[in-house]
């Protein structure tokens, strides 16, 4: 009997022994442990970071290569080869990011994310989502004030109210704002239409709001001027706003009044209309860019039209839902904006190509996971400084 | 039995709940253990900056690339002296390597920077001109001055931060600034006034640069109409630029010109020769000019017959920036020519086309003028500078034997470490100057003292022989019986400069000694003498101004241009040309003696040369037509030919003939006395045949004419170098 | 009989008693070794020096120091007031700052260091604020102007605990 109550006595020490061991040694180890793991998290975030930005890739052309597979990549690296200077990134791989609805690239030209992740280590033994975003370094914004008559029923902004931000989405105040304002007109000539384009450049400084005026009422009166009544057919005006704030600088397009994007890669424009929005019966594409290069100069070319003549310059809904044309002068990285004039039942619209799209957001899936680590740079893309974000999650949360 | 087993029963209890517990802390303390070294080396694992580190250094290391090779084409643009722009990037690499090494070394960063050699442009035609391979080496390197020209810096850094477990990291740069000039492309509108041409400006790997805009390029153009007092080159305004992508521009320009209505020339010749600068945003600067040389072809027209002892006819050509050629002093025969661009000095090259061998390097030197090219200066020796208006490049146009016709080019070097150009010094003495020319070692009496006795103005000696020559002096008076001939002569301190194609002594002063009362005087005449005295040749030659301060008299109306007289103690002959074909030769007299004199015989007929001879030695003197002109210019003139009652044979071109009784003279202040001469020594010879003939040659007895004498070949062919008529002249010049 | 079995059981109990204590002893030792550092000083140190580096990286980049501090080749005034104004504008807002700037000349081969600001570049109206916080972290960089001054500017940053 006593020997019972002995064991008994030692069995529920024993078991409130383990007991205690147990709910001690799983939650003091699970803290730390996690902790370190969470961590991690970051730490893999930057090494990611500094080999999407610090590295050229491979193939190093990756970007500018159009006949390059993305399976064939071996490396993923969006900086410029060649380049001395850290954070110096390749404006075509940035392009080859800026796959989207808005800005579309044929499939042939799109790297799959998932590839990307790949690459970058972020599919071993745990998954990781990713997120970029490229957004300009300085935040630019124009809002029209009113409008000028070039000619009758033929409106076109005249005065904007410009407002630059800081990457910290402060007023950049005493920035040093540079107006290319680029008319492109379609005009009635002896021997048919006449494509013609006329810019002119304005230089301001912001207020302590980040604010300025720009006023192109004295240079649209000069055009008008010297046109006849009439004869307008399109009149366009895009503003190609350039501001330097103590070194950081950025550019940014405003189009006013209706605007198709296409996408731009290398020597190549590419015209692809969704679905939704497209102009019915055959686009007509008029044998002419301007290619506009901050802070100054218009550039004009022609496009090299590779396919069988005049019908390749015809981009026709069903059989050819999209056109690959190449521009007579290369756009290096100093072309932020092409433009081509498009012709359909009579009326003319411009197609832009943006070099980079003003904002980029490149990813595998949304992050919705607990931890997300957040990491951002200021890079150089050509000549302009952009906020380079980094978002890295683990899959597995969420 | 049952008590026993009931013991060992309770003991084994006992000892497992022992060794529970035992167990239990020891896996307690593991997974502390573990959990504390997880979150340990994950600590070691933390943030270490040395990629912050390294991109910072690296970046900045660029930067400071960047500012050293503006820096270096600011400062050799300003100086044109590329030894002290290399000394300041010299400079600053080391001071940022050690700041940067401070900086970090609490990181514990170590920072090595190397200077790298690397091809920034393997040899390649463009746009019509050839271009050599281009390398960059010892930090920096500028090829300016082509078509196409460029500026570059290379340099690489290491970087290791042993703290951080970081190795091997290795950064390198090369910059440059490349701006091609399309020469084909340069267009003129007359009618707008403009000019335009394409001008492509890339950076290093061939990246076009887009933000230029007009303050960024300087356009200098050659202004025809432009006085002496100013450079011809002057900088345009630039009307329009206009982009074309791939770093290519349109640029329009207006020239500046000084009297528009008198610049035909420029509308039709000058407009394609462009100097253009270029300077980007970094600050990186490139001069480039829209050609690489002017050639020339030259024909000889002296007639001297080139198989006479095989010599060469040597000239030492002057040319001044708008291409104006001189010899002698006197701008020869040519075409419109391209300018000499505004290019430093000590790039200049010079090089002689030889049949046998093609292109050779011909000696030069450029030396310093004073505005208006009238005089020549020391301003400007050992200072680096530009070729402008005051400059001039000399150098020696050789003919050889049965050679008449030549090319050569000036051009200059794009290696802006490389000079061609010889370097001119100044001649330093305290008193008199020694210019050893490799022949003859010349003697110019040059003092402060006016007790000097002045007796001659330079003396030339070869060997054991020498010849005074004397240029001007004026004045005549009797002492003792005795006449002093003449009786006033400027002196005063010479200056000069040597280089490796010539040596120039010059003087400008006031001073005049009186030698009859051993003083001196400010007050009557200005002199501006020159001397030349060419590398390795037999000749000198002279150029003189003398202008009268006031109106004054001259007691005796007497007035010399130029002697020489012979090393006393020897026998000597002269020659004297007459009527331009034939010979008066004279012979020794023993003592004073008038030989060919005015008022004795013709005295008043004689040549552009006369010489002082014996066998071995020969000294003569050639005059060109100007100066006979001037010396004829009062009707006064003679070659006076006499012996010294030292015995020394003295010969001499005067403008007025010394005369008794005195007759007095007034000079007129406006009207300066000017001359060019030339001396020539030579081997002398001996004569034959006398001939005695008072009309001739006046003579005491044993001292008569001779018919035949072997010294006369030399002065007879040479002088006809320095006949005005005979000059060599240009009969092409082109752009290369 | 009896006696051998209370000394049993006592021998039990204390046998019992050693376990616990040798367990409760092992517990205590191991949750000394569990504590982990705080997370926010750790990691926000590591943010706070990230970022400093990543600012002034981005100002040298852009040659904001050439802009800011020089004028025709020298410095201008106040210059020290819009660097604190444009640094000010791109910090968050709860971020304190400060700024010095050395200018770096070499004599004989010895590196000197003189302080160019003539009054602090900071938003801290109490310089103690960056003794007493504890996420303080610093990046210096050197930098050289186009007047090829070679400047070292140190950048401490902290995060204010207020709101």
């Amino acid at each position: 009997m006593e020997l019972s109550l002995d064991a008994l006595f030692s069995g529920l020490v024993l078991v409130v022994v383990v007991a205690t061991l147990l709910s001690f040694l799983y939650p003091a180890a699970y803290g730390p442990l996690s902790l370190t793991r969470e961590h991690q998290l970051e730490d893999i975030a930057k090494a990611a970071l500094d080999k999407i930005l610090l590295t050229p890739g491979y193939p190093t052309n990756w970007g500018s290569d159009i006949f390059f597979s993305p399976s064939s990549m071996t490396s993923f690296g969006l900086a410029r080869e060649g380049s001395g200077f850290p954070f110096d990134l390749d404006l075509d791989k940035v392009m080859r990011l800026a796959n989207s609805s808005e800005f579309p690239f044929p499939d042939t030209l799109a790297i799959d994310p998932l590839r990307v992740a790949t690459l970058l280590g972020l599919r071993s033994e745990e998954r990781y989502g990713f997120m970029i975003t490229i957004t300009p370094a300085l935040n630019i914004s124009a809002e029209q004030l009113s409008t000028f008559a070039l000619d009758r029923g033929k409106e076109v902004p005249s005065n904007f109210d410009v407002q630059v931000l800081n990457y910290a989405r402060r007023p950049a105040a005493a920035a040093k704002v540079t107006v290319l304002s680029v008319l492109s007109v379609v005009s009635a000539g002896k021997g048919g239409d006449l494509s013609w384009v006329n810019s002119t450049t304005s230089t301001a400084f912001t207020d302590w709001r980040g604010r300025c005026l720009v006023n192109n009422t004295q240079w649209l009166t000069q055009i008008k001027s010297g046109l006849r009544p009439g004869d307008l057919k399109k009149a366009h005006v895009s503003i190609m706003i350039f501001a330097e704030y103590h070194g950081i600088t950025s550019a940014t397009v405003f189009d006013f009044g209706e605007m198709v994007y296409g996408s731009a890669l290398a020597s190549y424009l590419f015209i692809q209309f969704e679905e939704e929005g497209q102009p019915s019966g055959a686009v007509h594409v008029l044998n002419m860019t301007e290619m506009i290069v901050p802070p100054y100069y218009v550039l004009t070319g022609y496009l090299i039209n590779e396919t069988n003549g005049q019908s390749g310059l015809v981009v026709n809904a069903g059989g050819k839902s999209y056109r690959v044309y190449r521009v007579s002068s290369p756009p290096t990285d100093e072309v932020a904006v092409a433009y081509i004039i498009a012709k359909t039942t009579g009326d003319y619209f411009s197609i832009a190509f943006m070099r980079p799209p003003g904002y980029i957001c490149y990813r595998t899936g949304a992050p919705s996971a607990m931890k997300t680590a957040v990491l951002d740079r200021v890079v150089k893309i050509g000549a302009l400084h952009f906020v380079f974000e980094l978002k890295v999650w683990r899959e597995a949360e969420t | 039995m049952k008590r026993h087993q009931r013991r060992r029963e309770a003991k084994r209890k006992g000892q497992i709940l022992l060794a529970v517990a035992v167990v239990i802390s020891v896996l307690i303390m593991s997974v502390a253990m573990l959990t504390y070294a997880t979150s340990v080396t994950h600590g070691r694992f933390q943030f270490q900056p040395y990629v912050e580190i390294s991109s910072a250094i690296g970046a900045d290391f660029g930067r400071a690339l960047l500012r050293i090779l503006a820096r270096v084409t600011q400062e050799y643009n300003y100086t044109s002296d590329i030894n002290i722009a290399r000394a300041t990037a010299n400079r600053m690499f080391t001071n940022w390597v050690l700041v940067a090494n401070s900086a970090f070394s609490a990181r514990g960063a170590v920072i090595r920077p190397a200077w790298t050699t690397s091809e920034v442009q393997p040899p390649k035609t463009l746009y019509g001109y050839n271009y050599s391979g281009r390398s960059v080496y010892n930090l920096t390197k500028l090829y300016w001055y082509r078509p196409q020209s460029m500026s570059a810096i290379g340099a690489s850094v290491s970087i290791e931060i042993p703290s951080m477990g970081f190795f091997g990291f290795r950064n390198s740069f090369l910059f440059l600034l490349n701006v091609t000039i399309d020469v084909p492309s340069i267009n003129v509108d007359k009618k707008g006034g403009t000019v335009s041409f394409r001008l492509i400006v890339l950076r290093e790997d061939e990246e076009p640069i887009f933000d230029l805009t007009a303050t960024n390029i300087l356009v200098r153009t050659f202004d025809p109409t432009a006085s002496t007092s100013e450079t011809g080159w002057k900088p345009a305004t630039v009307v329009g630029l206009k982009y074309e992508g791939q770093g290519s521009y349109v640029v329009t320009f207006r020239p500046q010109l000084r009297v528009a209505q008198e610049a035909s020339s420029y509308w039709n010749y000058y407009y394609k020769y462009l100097c253009v600068t270029v300077s980007d945003s970094r600050g990186i600067m490139v001069e480039a000019y829209s050609y690489s040389g002017i050639e020339f072809e030259a024909d000889e027209r002296s007639g001297i017959p080139f198989s006479a002892g095989g010599r060469h006819a040597q000239y030492v050509l002057e040319v001044l920036s708008n291409s104006t050629t001189l010899w002698f002093g006197k701008g020869l025969d040519q075409p419109t020519s391209p300018p000499v661009p505004p290019v430093p000095k000590s790039q200049l090259w010079v090089q002689t086309y030889v049949s046998a061998e093609g292109w050779k390097d011909t000696p030069a030197q450029v030396e310093t003028w004073e505005q208006g090219q009238r005089f020549p200066s020391l301003e400007q020796i050992g200072i680096p500078s530009r070729f402008l208006e005051r400059s001039r490049l000399v150098f020696v146009l050789d003919f050889p034997p049965s050679v008449d016709e030549l090319r050569y080019r000036i051009t200059w070097q794009s290696d802006c470490d490389y000079h061609p150009t010889g370097e001119i010094a100044a001649i330093e003495a305290d008193n008199n100057i020694r210019v050893n020319n490799g022949y003859y070692i010349a003697t110019v009496l040059s003092a402060d003292d006016p007790a000097a006795w002045q007796n001659f103005t330079l003396r030339l000696q070869v060997g054991t022989f020498w010849a005074d020559y004397w240029l001007f002096g004026y004045d005549s008076a009797e002492i003792d019986g005795a006449l002093l001939i003449p009786r006033k002569v400027p002196y005063g301190r010479w200056a000069g400069f040597e280089g490796p194609v010539r040596s120039v002594v010059f003087r400008r002063s006031s001073a005049v000694i009186d030698r009859l009362y051993r003083s001196t005087t400010n007050e009557e005449a200005l002199h501006e003498m020159a001397l030349f005295f060419p590398r390795d040749e037999s000749y000198f030659y002279w150029q003189m101004t003398v202008t009268w301060k006031q109106p004054f008299q001259l007691s005796n109306r007497f007035m010399r241009m130029f002697a020489v007289t012979a090393t006393p103690g020897i026998d000597f002959g002269s020659l004297v040309e007459s009527d331009g074909v034939n010979i008066i030769n004279g012979s020794f007299a023993g003592r004073l003696m008038m030989h060919r004199d005015l008022r004795f015989n013709e005295g008043e007929d004689y040549g552009h040369w006369s010489a002082v001879y014996c066998n071995g030695f020969g000294a003569s003197m050639f005059l060109p037509e100007s100066t006979l002109v001037e010396l004829g210019s009062f009707g006064e003139d003679q070659l006076w030919a006499w012996t010294s009652n030292t015995s020394e044979r003295v010969m001499e071109f005067d403008m007025m003939y010394f005369r008794t009784p005195s007759v007095q003279f007034t000079v007129d202040p406006y009207d300066p006395v000017t001359g060019r001469g030339a001396g020539w020594l030579y081997e002398g010879g001996i004569a034959d045949v006398p001939y005695p003939s008072d009309t001739l040659w006046r003579q005491y007895p044993d001292a008569p004419a001779m018919l035949l004498s072997t010294a006369v070949d030399i002065p007879r062919v040479y002088h006809r170098m320095f006949l005005d008529g005979c000059s060599p002249s240009l009969t092409s010049a082109k752009s290369i | 009989m009896r006696r051998g079995r209370s000394r049993g059981g006592q021998i039990r109990i204390i046998e019992a008693i050693l376990s616990a204590a040798i367990i409760v002893v092992s517990i205590t030792i191991g949750i000394g070794l569990m504590k982990t550092p705080s997370p926010l000083s750790s990691r926000r140190t590591e943010d706070v020096s990230r970022f400093a580096y990543s600012l002034l990286f981005s100002l040298a980049e852009a040659e904001t120091f050439d802009r800011v501090m020089y004028a025709n080749g020298s410095l201008v005034p106040n210059w020290e007031e819009q660097m604190k104004v444009m640094i000010g504008s791109l910090l968050p807002s709860n971020m304190f700052f400060n700024m010095t700037v050395y200018n770096c000349t070499v004599n004989y081969g010895l590196v000197e260091e003189v302080v160019i600001n003539s009054c602090p570049i900071s938003n801290a109206a109490n310089p103690e604020v960056f003794r007493e916080s504890p996420a303080v972290a610093g990046a210096h960089i050197t930098y050289t102007t186009r007047r090829l001054s070679i400047l070292r500017v140190h950048l401490s940053l902290t995060w204010s605990d207020q709101p």
